[in-house]
């Protein structure tokens, strides 16, 4: 079956201002788990011996060999990989120790990248990005416009992604060319 | 109003869902009805010190008890319910 975009309403799906880009990324596999009650320490070292995955402290994710963990709660982590894959049946050696649910069809995400994007964002989610306190391999869930997103800074571009509930995803992108507006303004949708 | 969340740091209440009290205690389940009328229905109402259930939603989704003055809004404490 052909893949549908999350953000086929959306004319122009990778808009630049300057050297700042904002575009979905498509297709990713994403996968919950969340640990069953006592097992936390079972998960971390199932991922470790399984994954070579470190499963991150609060507020941070990592990424290894193409598979990254974001931190979304105690005992709770989104694992991820860009490109449509068999995500859930890979992770299969962690579901002793913990609940996985394939949300690849229920997640879209939106890459943010260039020097405007810290700019953009901080008129967008009410957290502190500034460099001291949100860094390369930090991770927040929070609310956008209303909108609950998990947040994760890959570089110093700086580049974020934004990952939404799928069904939210034009709304996602309207949010943030309103955020854009001004000096910044993304071409319009 | 802000609430440090213990696991995601200080954050707006927006991110927050409020229940009420925390400290109620559920009856047995074959209380009299008195008890359980109290437990259902009547909540103190304190000017100052409330230590209350909040739902960190749109975060790390865990429940806290925090510990607020109903007067000024000033959180003295957040800790997870669970812990």
């Amino acid at each position: 079956m052909a893949e549908l975009s999350a953000f086929t309403k959306v004319k122009s799906v990778a808009a630049t201002h300057g050297s700042t880009t904002a575009m979905p990324i498509e297709p990713r596999s994403v996968v919950s788990i969340t640990a069953w009650r006592g097992a936390a320490p079972a998960l971390a070292d199932a991922a470790q011996v399984t994954f070579g995955l470190t499963l991150p402290q609060p507020g941070r994710w990592i990424e290894h060999n193409g598979l990254a963990a974001i931190w979304a709660g105690p005992g709770h982590w989104w694992l991820q990989r860009d490109g449509r894959s068999e995500l859930l049946a890979e992770l299969a050696p962690l579901a002793p120790h913990a609940g996985l649910i394939d949300m690849s069809d229920a997640r879209a995400v939106l890459r943010l990248s260039g020097p405007a994007a810290r700019d953009i964002l901080m008129g967008l989610l009410p957290l502190d990005l500034h460099p001291r306190s949100f860094t390369p391999g930090c991770a927040a869930s929070t609310l956008a416009a209303h909108m609950g997103v998990h947040v994760r800074q890959l570089d110093d571009a700086p580049t974020y992604d934004l990952s939404c509930l799928r069904s939210y995803a034009g709304s996602l992108w309207r949010a943030l060319e309103l955020a854009s507006a001004g000096p910044l303004r993304l071409p319009a949708a | 109003m802000r609430i440090p969340c213990p696991h995601c740091g200080e954050r707006g209440n927006d991110e927050f869902v409020y229940l009420g009290a925390a400290a109620l205690t559920r009856p047995a389940a074959d209380a009299p009805a008195e008890a359980w009328h109290s437990y259902v229905y009547l909540r103190d109402n304190p000017a100052g010190l409330h230590s209350e259930l909040w739902q960190h939603t749109h975060g790390c989704r865990r429940w806290l008890v925090v510990a607020r003055d109903t007067r000024t809004h000033a959180v003295f404490s957040a800790t997870d319910a669970a812990v």
